[in-house]
């Protein structure tokens, strides 16, 4: 059996102070407009029947995947979900690359056969988005005992809702990671509603970050909406994992501002509590922290180039090829 | 060259894959401390220590899941679940996950695990230890599926299994652990998807695999004497299948006969039954027969249990019929 | 440059859209992003947006209206722009390509040839070659690869049996039927070939010989001069005749009418403007008349089934008609409600078809009384045996001249025997014997007919 620490008292977070550099700053404010715009765009595509399937709009989140993944080095991983355009976008995906998987062009990163759901990026290190809810995190836990195994010294960080954590695999993950010392951070995003259902509803214990604890790691509830506050949590959990001092649970409290899904308009979320939450939009936030009002502009207007970019080039890129397709399925 | 059990040559191989590839490791439940129920890995953790060989909390979605998670960055995890029957807990992790990945991802995620697991009927186990569930695997894309009959083939198959870059589901059998056989001392390897002919013959070909290809060889030896010869094709690998050698030889006999332990209803012996009639339909001088598993639970008692699985004397019957 | 405005993507499986209302008119100046309508689909509202700056050109789908998700609802483009609808639009259903039958026969192309040498034969073509005699070394296979299956066998045993044997397919299957080995015939139809009447001349010939080599010993003197095999309407006759008496209990009674009316009636009517159309026969009239009395005694018009006497709605009337092969019964439906020469018409046809063979078994089916009448072979009285499953059957003799006692004194009349038949168990005697003196009333007096039912 390898060596354990000692269980850390769960703590709160901090409250967002300003000694982040400019640079992370105009990072994670990169990457939640081009969320935005990008969800934002994804409905006017799917609207014209250019997407198909689902669609899981990451709109009113962007703080959490923006903060949690500028706390990553390049070669760290992420393990997404099916509301994953957020998180594929802030580890540094290629839009172009983004636009045509989900319009399912053979030129998109997994060739038109994995779509929203199945987004996939090796070269940014995103071992994927996933269709079923919770898998990720065994995934996500064995990837850092692989690491383990390596002898590496990344981080796997795991993005997931509230919805996954009441399944099996979480607290039997959170356990596995805590056992081994495994270098995994556990982002839990809470926006409330698992497609309709609140976490009132469906939970005992309301208070999720005090699950850290239970299974021996700390567990961390900090406002999901402010991307510096998610920005300096996962760096501390990351530098905890690094040292091989294990697992960390963080709760980023959130809210969607929409439904479920594209077809799903949210007619069970409370309309004061939205217009609450719309209220602190955690784009405008970010904007609002950054103080050259030129950057900030010329990298709005550069990440709207880049998405009319994308979305032209995944028009005109060819459909895969059928004969390929069942030429190339395997024996097996 | 050595006789071996079929467990030591599973041993073996383990040992020498962890030696030559620093990222192989194994983890489930009591393989290390223990080694192993079936004592499959014996020894391993004194050589590799707990870093390589981990003893996992009874948790199979888990682990299982996080095998596919420790696949995807680098590494070729060997993960043993004690019994065929548990692997209904990580299905979700093999089916939709570990199947998947490749495909999903475009070719950019591999997932080279293993998952070694043991079944099939005969030491009083009851319904929930005693399953023969391949059928389940064989119907999912994207999945490799093993299950070799001797300790020849057992060393071969898992060093192939292990160092190829797809999942493969390895069902040994727990009535074969004990079961010796000549492995040479060198190492070497199987290729996945080669059928073997256990014994050749002109008259009848017996196609099956794992345990029953002892029966069948059984009941080949009683039938030689009767003047009737039989052909014993253990097919070892049942994804992918050797189509070419079960036509070749259902080509040469005419006459086939489909042996497995599993349920005959919706058993693979139905799949190869229609494959053979489709591909070789005016070579055949009948219809395909099947003896197979009844399909009932098994039973804990030990008479009940002998008739739920075929005997030799189902397996010679058969081919007098056909004859 | 002009923007559609089309009826968003909504659910998957949703194929229509509604416009709830237009938020702006036509002429209206537009921002792109703007809400210019709103859309229904089940049941669930939400706003377009303009996809582009200027101006609302037109509205194709007016609120209320509904259309096929991805259709263009509406034109935004610059002011004054004119576009023309129909190359604008374009093709904006994309059309399912439908299952091209000859175009997957085309792909499949020539069936591949079988191996040299190799007979490719399905296990049931197999089966069914040994039970024809087929040779199938010869025959080309037109199943996959070339393989032959059943329905090659069956074209080869008929081109076989056509061709080799020169034997009318008829003549086979009557040789088959019968046993008759034909390959042994000669045949006398065209070209030698063997026909109908060669197998049945050997099938006559068979049985006759047949019947002599049963003769019982010791019969001495008593040689079979024909052997007559009962077949056909023979066999017919034969089984419910038997099964007539066998089944009901048949009691026969007679009377002796003035058939002086009836004549003088005919020889009217023999003389009248419809003579030239139609012959009124004694059988119309007879027919006519048990019509009107069947429907005045009901019970007599009915049949036994299962353990319920069922009365007939309509009557139908059979009629024995003596042809070649012996006695055939064709049926006047609904013979209460026509007219004398409409049954007279009828009879004519239908006796006309009975002696050429042509009745078809719907002209014998469905009779609910019989009539016979055997007058023209000078019978009198004789006891009819019923037609099965009908209750009653009314004999007809001859007309005579004879003496007979009319107010005391002798004179010359005609007379005609009546004999009808009844079965026991459903009409009792005295109810047979009303039902016939009713029937004698009408024939003595027919101008009754005109008044009853009335």
């Amino acid at each position: 059996m390898s060596k354990k620490s000692p269980p850390k008292k769960a703590a709160k977070g901090k409250r967002s102070s300003d000694a982040v550099s400019e640079k992370i700053l105009l990072q994670m404010y990169r990457s939640a407009y081009a969320t935005r715009q990008f969800e934002l765009k994804c409905v006017d595509l799917y609207r014209q029947g250019l997407i198909r399937g689902y669609l899981h709009p990451y709109l009113g989140e962007e703080a959490i995947a923006a903060g949690a993944c500028a706390a990553l080095n390049p070669e760290d991983y992420i393990v997404s979900t099916h509301r994953g355009h957020g998180h594929c976008i802030s580890k540094g995906a290629d839009l172009k690359l983004m636009v045509a998987e989900i319009m399912g062009r053979a030129t998109g990163y997994c060739k038109g056969r994995g779509g929203s759901m199945h987004i996939f990026s090796k070269e940014t290190n995103n071992l994927g988005a996933n269709g079923i809810v919770g898998a990720g995190i065994p995934i996500a836990t064995g990837a850092a005992m692989g690491i383990k195994v390596k002898q590496g010294k990344e981080v796997v960080l795991v993005f997931f809702s509230d919805g996954a954590a009441n399944q099996g695999v979480f607290p039997e993950s959170m356990n596995f990671a805590a056992a081994f010392d495994l270098p995994v951070i556990f982002m839990l995003e809470n926006n409330h509603y698992a497609v309709s259902t609140p976490v009132e509803c469906s939970f005992g214990n309301c208070d999720l970050a005090c699950k850290g604890d239970a299974f021996g790691m700390p567990g961390i509830c900090i406002d999901g909406n402010d991307a510096v506050e998610v920005y300096q949590t996962t760096y501390r959990a990351a530098e905890r994992a690094r040292n091989g001092e294990g697992p960390t649970l963080i709760e980023a409290k959130t809210y969607r501002h929409g439904g479920h899904h594209i077809n799903d308009p949210g007619l069970y979320m409370d309309p004061d509590v939205l217009a609450e939450w719309k209220a602190r939009d955690p784009v405008e936030m970010l904007a609002g922290r950054i103080k050259s009002g030129k950057k900030r502009k010329d990298l709005e207007e550069q990440v709207t180039s880049e998405l009319e970019e994308a979305v032209e080039f995944a028009k005109q890129s060819p459909q895969p090829s059928v004969d390929e397709f069942l030429a190339g399925i395997p024996n097996f | 060259m050595a006789e071996i059990m079929y467990r030591e040559a599973l041993n073996r191989a383990l040992f020498e894959e962890m030696r030559r590839d620093p990222h192989v490791f194994v983890m489930g439940e009591n393989i290390g401390e223990r080694g192993g129920s079936y004592k499959v890995t014996e020894g391993l953790l004194k050589e590799f220590g707990p870093e390589r060989v981990i003893d996992t909390p009874l948790a199979e979605a888990t682990f299982t899941g996080a095998a596919v998670g420790a696949a995807l960055v680098g590494t070729r995890p060997i993960v043993e679940i004690l019994f065929v029957d548990f692997t209904t807990i990580p299905m979700d992790a093999l089916i939709n996950q570990a199947a998947k990945f490749e495909f999903m991802s475009g070719g950019q995620g591999r997932v080279p695990m293993v998952l070694r697991t043991q079944g099939g009927a005969g030491n009083g186990l009851a319904a929930q230890h005693s399953q023969s569930l391949e059928a389940l695997y064989y119907h999912i894309p994207g999945l490799k599926l093993v299950m070799p009959s001797s300790p020849y083939d057992a060393y071969g198959l898992l060093a192939s299994a292990i160092r190829d870059d797809y999942p493969t589901i390895f069902i040994e059998h727990k009535l074969l652990y004990m079961t010796k056989g000549e492995v040479p001392e060198e190492t070497y390897e199987i290729p996945l998807g080669q059928a073997d002919i256990k014994k050749e013959g002109d008259d009848v070909t017996l196609i099956t695999y794992s345990y029953m290809t002892l029966k069948c060889l059984e009941a080949a030896e009683l039938l030689e004497k009767e003047g009737i010869s039989v052909e014993v094709l253990d097919l070892r690998t049942l994804k992918p299948l050797d189509e070419e050698a079960i036509l070749e030889s259902a080509r040469k006999t005419g006459r086939v006969i489909i042996v497995h332990e599993a349920c005959k209803r919706g058993g693979i012996g139905g799949d190869l039954a229609a494959m053979i009639s489709e591909e070789a339909y005016d070579d055949l001088d009948g219809p395909v027969l099947r003896v197979c598993g009844k399909n009932t639970q098994i039973p804990y008692n030990l008479e009940l249990e002998k008739v739920c699985i075929p005997t030799v004397e189902e397996i010679v019957e058969a081919v007098l019929k056909i004859m | 440059m002009a923007t559609k405005i089309i009826m968003p993507q909504a659910g998957q499986d949703i194929v229509e859209g509604r416009v709830v209302k237009w938020l702006k008119a036509e002429g209206d100046t537009v921002k792109q992003g703007e809400p210019i309508c709103e859309v229904e689909t089940e049941k669930v509202v939400f706003e377009v947006e303009s996809p582009a700056d200027g101006v609302l050109l037109k509205i194709l789908v007016p609120a209320g209206g509904k259309i096929k998700i991805l259709s263009t609802i509406g034109i935004i483009g610059a002011p004054g722009e004119t576009v023309d609808l129909g190359e604008f639009l374009g093709k904006e259903t994309k059309e399912e390509k439908g299952v091209d039958l000859s175009e997957i026969r085309k792909r499949l192309g020539k069936k591949e040839d079988a191996g040299a040498g190799k007979v490719m034969i399905s296990g049931r073509a197999k089966k069914l070659a040994e039970k024809m005699g087929v040779d199938v070394s010869s025959i080309e296979g037109t199943g996959p690869g070339g393989r032959i299956v059943e329905n090659d066998i069956v074209q080869a045993a008929e081109e076989e049996t056509d061709v080799k044997q020169r034997i009318s397919p008829v003549a086979r299957k009557m040789a088959e039927d019968y046993g008759i080995d034909a390959g042994t015939l000669k045949g006398t139809g065209p070209a030698g070939r063997i026909v109908k009447e060669d197998i049945q001349a050997a099938i006559d010939e068979a049985s006759r010989e047949k019947a002599i080599a049963r003769k019982p010993a010791g019969t001495g003197s008593k040689e079979v001069r024909e052997v007559v095999p009962i077949r056909g309407v023979r066999q017919v006759i034969f089984e419910r005749m038997h099964q007539s008496l066998q089944q009901s209990a048949q009691i026969t009674i007679t009377t002796e009418v003035d058939a002086a009316e009836l004549v003088r009636f005919r020889a009217i009517l023999a003389k009248g403007p419809e003579a030239d159309r139609v012959r009124v026969s004694y059988n119309a009239i007879l027919l006519k008349i048990l019509a009107q009395v069947l429907q005045e005694h009901p019970r007599v018009n009915s049949s036994v089934v299962g353990d319920e006497i069922w009365e007939w709605q309509s009557v139908n009337l059979g009629v024995a008609v003596d042809v070649e092969e012996g006695l055939v019964v064709p049926v006047i439906r609904d013979a209460s409600n026509k007219g004398v020469l409409t049954i007279q018409n009828e009879l004519n046809d239908l006796a006309t078809r009975a002696r050429s063979k042509k009745l078809v078994p719907g002209d014998l089916q469905g009779g609910t009384f019989t009539l016979t009448n055997l007058g023209f072979l000078d019978v009198d009285a004789f006891t009819p045996i019923l037609n099965p499953p009908e209750t009653g059957i009314l004999g007809v003799g001859r007309i005579v001249d004879k003496a007979v006692v009319e107010d005391g004194e002798i004179k010359a009349g005609k007379r005609m025997m009546l004999s009808l038949t009844f079965d026991h168990r459903i009409v009792d005697g005295a109810d047979g014997g009303r039902f016939l003196k009713r029937v004698k009333m009408y024939i003595e007096k027919p101008y009754h007919l005109m008044v009853a039912g009335n």
